[in-house]
């Protein structure tokens, strides 16, 4: 055992992996932070250099890619307002926030150290509790997944800001965006208006950036002459390194995210989107320290949204490794890197390539420690950015979520889908109708609809199927208290204070 | 209106490329390099598929080859940005078994043979009956015996609703005298993690990516769906074998617009050919068991396969109610 370790830290440090890992984390991050790139197409890009290398150096190469997409969402997240993946949305939501109030460096501390702290956290569960976790995500079938993603939507109540009709107003509405494209359970085309772009249904990343990045641009334009506070507090980097206190105060949250990061990254029908926004939500939900904050800048928020997507990666992994089954687009990739190599990820790698397992392992921990120096440097060169004027720096962040919305699929119509969902993100604002809910409902509305049918027919179409293992009686329970504690506890917010 | 004339520029333009492109000086086609559009995400099958054919592509063409990944709608997306380019030979399209279910739909916004000609068929996949490795069904036998008697009880996942995998699952049941319960899942790797919980019988789905959990015992193979058994499972009987007369499988293409010269047809299907005997292409085949059934059938032949397979998917679309 530890001979595989010692093997794979002498493979992984050897020159060529340790510059493969430092190229891969460089352009994850790069392909991460901007808008028209996702991580999965980042490693794609990367997938076609690994013909000829090494395996080990082509892993290395590739997990490097991995984890700095993850790493990278945030930035731009936190700078500009614009999520760079869909996971990143919490991020966008409090961190965001947290920039326009002159903090920018701060949130990108939090994030970064919260987010090396989730990735460190997984890869440490994963190498302890590979099968553990695996056949604990296999029992996840559609009825536990319809009610993870009924917990998921009952936060609405926690990220509603003032008035919790609004938010469930908004929630209903990304509901219904979610029901747009082709219907998975009869593949009945549904609002589509005979057009092609609306049959795969609406690209979150599309939706998210027009509801939020550009509305936000257009709710700016009002004062076209404002100041922006980003850059004249910044102070720079060192000075705002946040003290370890804080993170003592929000301890609960710190060890809370990580947990639902690695677990719902194991399931192969979720992953880090849905991660992110659970552990978001429960911060949100349990906040016992300035609950109103949520939606303003609250730092337990991103601390909660950034641990649990990093925290994904590991989980996400341990499905991959021990099983063979991708969870998501990116780790899919991983697939056919294995493939490209000769080798078929599956519950027998272990036995045949332990070599490449461990490997693997290890290249996840160095490239997380690497992360953070790297990372490090480019929030340093990227908050320099901060220092434009308002009206300069919109600008560009206009043109990077036009490029954004176009590159998702080479697309125009997604451009002009993006730029109707600014609008309607402008009067949504106006009318003090939260966004976040909305995005919330758009992105776990699919695997909602589509979880309780499967489970429907599973059990022949009675509803007591939903409530035949005890992982969904717990999770639809803590989803009743959380949908109800609020109305007993604030009775005026129904009304909409 | 600026758009309008904008756009008669652009209409200018098209027609001059198609009038330079028919002009004799075009003798030596290619002239530019060739678009292959695949019309799936890059890094899925079809995708990996047409990247190992373009390898052995590249090194024939003088001006190269580009893979286009355009995915949405199903493949529709794709196929219809090819049907909207010239006949020039310098667009082909990856088709696949997505774009002749496509062609039974009533919606159809582009139909595979009134208005594309194929070059070739590269492959033709081979599926399998799975099932949980510890599930109480030993044979394919015990399977349909309890099929026949609890009908729609066997619960079987697949993707795509309407298509290919609905269509295979529910057909070969069909011919085996079993109603199954079919289920549909987002990707292959959500589907293998609910029988592997328990939480579905099974399901039928094409082998390679299958096999590693199969080797590993995780899960089984009650039979493989083709004429002859499987060399990576000898003791897995097929289904002809079993007296189940079905052995249809996912196949992959090769298609231009019709009413491209047929000489420049000629030039492509000559080129596609070589490359299948280019060695990246042909571990490609061996190390994902694409080369268990012979996939490849020259032009015509490949037009009455996807003629006899659309007649054959809308008997089935009709009986499931898709088509009416």
């Amino acid at each position: 055992m530890f001979d595989l370790y010692w093997q794979a830290f002498t493979t992984v440090l050897m020159p060529q992996n340790l510059l493969a890992m430092a190229l891969g984390s460089l352009w994850g991050l790069l392909a991460g932070a901007l808008p028209g790139i996702s991580t999965s197409m980042g490693v794609v890009l990367i997938l076609s250099f690994t013909y000829t290398l090494s395996p080990m150096t082509a892993f290395v190469l590739l997990i490097g890619a991995y984890l700095g997409g993850i790493t990278g969402g945030s930035i731009t997240s936190i700078l500009f307002g614009i999520p760079g993946e869909p996971s990143s949305v919490p991020t966008v939501i409090e961190g965001y926030s947290l920039a326009k109030q002159g903090k920018a460096a701060y949130a990108m501390w939090v994030y970064l150290l919260c987010s090396i702290f989730g990735g460190l956290f997984s890869v440490v569960v994963m190498i302890v509790a590979t099968p553990l976790i695996a056949n604990f995500a296999l029992r996840f079938g559609p009825a536990e997944y319809f009610a993870l993603t009924v917990l998921g939507l009952s936060v609405v109540s926690g990220l509603s800001g003032g008035s919790m009709l609004k938010g469930f107003l908004s929630c209903f509405f990304g509901l219904f965006l979610a029901t747009v494209g082709t219907d998975g359970i009869t593949g009945e085309e549904r609002f589509t208006f005979e057009t092609v772009t609306l049959l795969g249904g609406i690209n979150f990343v599309v939706a998210m950036v027009g509801l939020l990045a550009v509305s936000e641009i257009l709710i700016e334009a009002e004062e076209p002459f404002k100041e922006y506070k980003g850059g004249v507090e910044y102070r720079g980097l060192m000075r705002e390194l946040p003290p370890f206190s804080l993170f003592r105060k929000y301890w609960l949250t710190m060890i809370r995210s990580p947990i639902i990061g690695t677990i719902v990254g194991a399931l192969p029908g979720a992953g880090a989107t849905i991660a992110s926004f659970l552990a978001y939500g429960e911060a949100a939900r349990t906040a016992k320290h300035e609950p109103e904050k949520f939606g303003k800048g609250a730092v337990e928020g991103l601390m909660a949204a950034e641990s649990a997507n990093n925290a994904s990666t590991g989980g996400s992994m341990t499905v991959l490794l021990s099983l063979g089954l991708p969870g998501s687009n990116t780790t899919a990739m991983l697939v056919a890197a294995f493939m490209i190599h000769g080798m078929q990820p599956g519950p027998l790698l272990l036995a045949t390539r332990p070599d490449i397992i461990y490997g693997i392992f290890v290249a996840m921990l160095l490239t997380n420690l690497l992360l953070l120096v790297l990372a490090g440097t480019a929030i340093r060169l990227f908050l320099e950015l901060n220092r434009l004027p308002y009206s300069i720096f919109s600008a560009a962040i206009m043109i990077l979520c036009v490029i954004g919305a176009f590159g998702i699929s080479n697309s125009v119509d997604d451009m002009f889908l993006m730029f109707a969902f600014s609008i309607i993100g402008y009067f949504m604002r106006k009318c003090g109708v939260p966004v976040a809910p909305c995005i919330l409902a758009l992105v776990l509305g699919d695997l909602a609809e589509l979880s309780l049918r499967r489970a429907l027919l599973l059990s022949g179409g009675s509803p007591l199927g939903l409530v035949a293992s005890p992982i969904s009686i717990v999770l639809l329970a803590g989803a009743l208290v959380s949908i109800v504690y609020p109305i007993f506890k604030k009775p005026k917010m129904l009304a909409g204070a | 209106m600026k758009h309008g004339k904008t756009l008669s520029w652009m209409v200018v333009l098209i027609f001059g490329a198609v009038l330079a492109a028919a002009s004799p000086a075009s003798a030596q086609f290619p002239e530019r390099a060739i678009e292959i559009l695949v019309p799936f995400g890059a890094g899925g099958g079809s995708d990996t598929a047409a990247r190992a054919v373009v390898e052995g592509m590249k090194p024939q063409l003088k001006h190269g080859v580009v893979v286009n990944n355009m995915p949405g709608g199903g493949a529709t997306k794709g196929m219809l940005y090819v049907a909207q380019q010239p006949a020039d030979g310098y667009t082909v399209l990856a088709v696949t078994t997505s774009h002749l279910i496509d062609a039974v739909k009533p919606k159809t916004r582009a139909h595979i043979l009134n208005d594309f000609d194929p070059l070739c068929r590269i492959q033709w996949d081979t599926s399998g009956v799975i099932v949980a490795g510890d599930s109480k069904f030993k044979t394919l036998a015990e399977l349909i015996d309890f099929g026949k008697k609890n009908p729609k009880m066997l619960k079987f996942a697949g993707t795509s609703p309407g298509g290919w995998s609905e269509i295979q699952t529910v057909a070969f049941f069909k011919e085996a005298g079993v109603q199954v319960t079919f289920v549909p899942f987002d990707s292959g790797a959500e589907i293998k993690a609910a029988i592997l919980g328990g939480h579905i019988t099974g399901a039928v789905e094409e082998l390679a990516e299958t096999l590693p959990l199969i080797n590993a015992g995780k899960l089984k193979a009650l039979c493989v769906i083709m004429d002859k058994r499987h060399p990576a499972l000898p003791d897995v009987p097929s289904s002809v074998e079993l007296k189940v007369n079905y052995d249809h499988g996912l196949m992959r293409a090769w298609g231009v617009k019709k009413g491209t010269p047929p000489e420049r047809q000629k030039l492509l299907l000559d080129v596609i050919k070589k490359s299948l005997e280019n060695p990246v292409y042909v571990k490609y085949i061996q190390d994902n068991h694409l080369d268990v059934r012979p996939g490849f059938l020259g032009p015509e032949e490949t037009r009455a396969y996807w003629g006899s397979e659309i007649k054959f998917y809308t008997d089935v679309l009709t009986e499931l109610g898709y088509v009416k």
